[in-house]
């Protein structure tokens, strides 16, 4: 492994120093990833519920401009449900399931070498998917934020792995969840 | 770098924590005289002698220097429930009491709340024998100057009342012009944290003891075309408990709403025939006006409308519904009804509209100011003029005390209330 685009801050400060013609050098990451999240709000209970599950699979996409200083900006986005539950209403049966989509711009630091700090700030897409008398998918917009923390291994100069361990936040809708993905993370274009 | 990392969580705490606020209404037994199995009912004519403007002695630094009393009802099923409402001058302040007889005194047992912030707490209020009880309990009660007085304590929260208020009758309630006091969104936004949702049969049973004599509902249709009772375009936690179910409320259909949704309060998305048939057989209101929310056919609203005002008829009920038109585009809809110059209805947009149509309401909206001379012209040709939608305790004093509007549509009808019955 030689030269490391996941190096910190600390690291950059020493070559800055080293060098005082600092090389101006900008890079693209693309991060790709997927893993299981939970649920961590309420789910309001009518009386009718007979099952709930807030447990799903989500996938996250977040591609970050890395400046050659230590805040970077990018955005977000991936796919993940919040919960879902089932109802008894009589002889009637059904089911709402609630999925989100994070459109939110983020910025990051690296905070130690190798664990970068993230804070989003934006928009979830979410969509209702109703099944009683009938099937509904419906969709809304909720204020939301996330703020997340990650562990990169390099694996070759463009490419890493990475841990990330995320929380999201719709709070206009009251909407809570918690992340741990595994992720793929591949500087693509330096300049 | 380190205030950059504290940037990024300080406001991403900001952004994400929001505080809750409650106003609860307060625990109000405990007090073993009203509570006593020898009290009695008052008689009406007891209660309608009560009404009136009173000077406070006691108790002013909170309320103000007067307060209008005026009883309100509600029907639950057979029994009648009278409300002592009075409404103060300061800070949007009222008390809504339960009234008793107990030997020779008249008790009444309720709470106080502030609109402008979450303050409330127990009322209890007596008139001694020798205040005006036994005048008032006699065969024929009279009000005069200085012959009644309430003499009482308030308290906050949940706490026992222990500070004192007076007040002593000043004179009649102001009733020149028969003007309306229209509560928004059925009664009252949930935001002002009452004791019911916006748009709820809750609400609607309350409201004439916040002083509503009318209510403005906001009807949407289902995507079966059941009007319902509910104010933005989409479900969302403003207005409905967490569900799960967002969007715009005409992608459901009726029966997926009352199954799922539940208002704040934890009531079911009424219809407008539950809120019509509420006004009409448990409240004395005396007009409704239909917001029509959504972009559609205003047909069954119309049947609807129809059918409650003969109901209203048939039970002997003083009652005024109409249709309200917003937009161009329900005007549109509402053009295309048959008859629609017969239909009672109220436009938002300009006089030369309400003429076209026959509408009996012009309701303008406040921002264009008090417009005495266009208001005239309205009312030479026999239309009423309502304006809409004033909540600022000083622009509601102005339009009472200098306009010549027939109605005002307020968040906070006992801040009209008290502005209107007080004036002279």
């Amino acid at each position: 492994m030689s030269v490391l685009f996941f190096e910190t801050a600390v690291a950059q400060g020493t070559k800055k120093n080293a060098n005082p013609k600092r090389i101006r050098q900008y890079a693209l990451v693309l991060s790709v990833g997927a893993g299981v999240a939970t649920y961590t709000s309420n789910i309001i209970n009518q009386g009718l519920q007979i099952g709930s599950k807030r447990t799903y699979p989500d996938a996250t996409i977040r591609v970050m401009w890395h400046p050659n200083y230590r805040l970077r900006v990018g955005i977000e986005t991936g796919y993940t449900n919040f919960y879902s539950y089932s109802i008894k209403n009589g002889e009637k049966t059904g089911n709402v399931t609630l999925s989100a989509i994070p459109m939110l711009i983020v910025w990051s630091v690296p905070i130690v070498k190798r664990v970068n700090l993230f804070a989003g700030f934006g928009s979830y897409y979410l969509t209702t998917h109703l099944n009683y008398q009938g099937k509904v998918n419906s969709s809304s917009y909720s204020l939301g934020s996330n703020l997340a923390i990650n562990y990169v291994q390099p694996i070759t100069k463009n490419l890493g792995i990475a841990a990330e361990f995320k929380w999201i936040n719709a709070f206009q809708t009251k909407d809570n969840q918690i992340a741990l993905q595994a992720h793929l993370v591949w500087k693509f274009l330096q300049y | 770098m380190k205030k950059i990392y504290c940037i990024i969580v300080i406001s991403l705490l900001f952004f994400s924590c929001k505080k809750e606020y409650s106003a609860p209404i307060p625990n109000v037994t405990g007090w073993d005289l009203y509570e006593n199995s020898s009290t009695q009912k008052l008689a009406n004519t007891s209660r309608s002698a009560m009404e009136g403007v009173y000077k406070l002695t006691k108790g002013n630094v909170e309320f103000g220097n007067l307060v209008a009393l005026k009883w309100s009802y509600v029907i639950e099923k057979s029994d009648t429930t009278f409300h002592l409402s009075g409404f103060f001058g300061k800070d949007i302040a009222y008390f809504i009491c339960e009234g008793k007889l107990s030997n020779g005194s008249i008790l009444l047992n309720g709470y106080w709340r502030k609109m402008v912030s979450v303050a409330t707490g127990v009322m209890r209020l007596t008139i001694n024998p020798e205040d005006g009880a036994t005048m008032l309990l006699s065969e024929n009660p009279f009000s005069g100057k200085d012959v009644i007085s309430f003499d009482g304590f308030f308290g906050n929260g949940e706490a026992t009342p222990t500070i004192p208020i007076h007040f002593i009758y000043n004179r009649k309630l102001n009733k020149i012009r028969n003007f309306k006091i229209m509560s928004h969104r059925s009664g009252g936004r949930t935001s002002d944290l009452l004791p019911s949702s916006e748009n709820s049969i809750g609400i609607i049973k309350k409201t004439a003891e916040f002083g509503s004599t009318g209510i403005e509902i906001d009807v949407r249709l289902t995507k079966d075309g059941v009007p319902i009772l509910y104010h933005d375009n989409t479900l969302n936690t403003r207005e409905v408990q967490k569900s799960g179910l967002l969007g715009p409320i005409e992608n459901y259909t009726f029966e997926q709403l009352s199954t799922f949704v539940r208002l704040i309060d934890g009531e079911k998305i009424p219809t407008l025939r539950e809120a019509l048939r509420t006004v009409i057989y448990q409240t004395p209101l005396t007009y409704v006006w239909l917001d029509t929310k959504y972009t559609g056919s205003i047909k069954e609203v119309r049947a609807i409308q129809k059918e409650y005002l003969q109901l209203a008829e048939a039970a002997g009920r003083e009652l005024e519904i109409v249709i309200g038109l917003p937009t161009e585009d329900a005007y549109n809809e509402f053009i295309k009804l048959p008859q629609y110059t017969k239909i009672p209805s109220l436009s938002e947009q300009t006089p030369e509209i309400v003429q076209n149509i026959n509408a009996k309401v012009w309701a303008p909206r406040f921002t264009l100011g008090i417009q005495n001379e266009l208001v005239e012209q309205v009312h030479a040709t026999g239309k009423l003029v309502f304006v809409w939608t004033l909540d600022v305790p000083e622009y509601i004093e102005r339009f009472i005390n200098e306009g010549h509007f027939d109605a005002i549509l307020s968040n906070y009808p006992s801040c009209v209330a008290y502005y209107y019955y007080v004036y002279q």
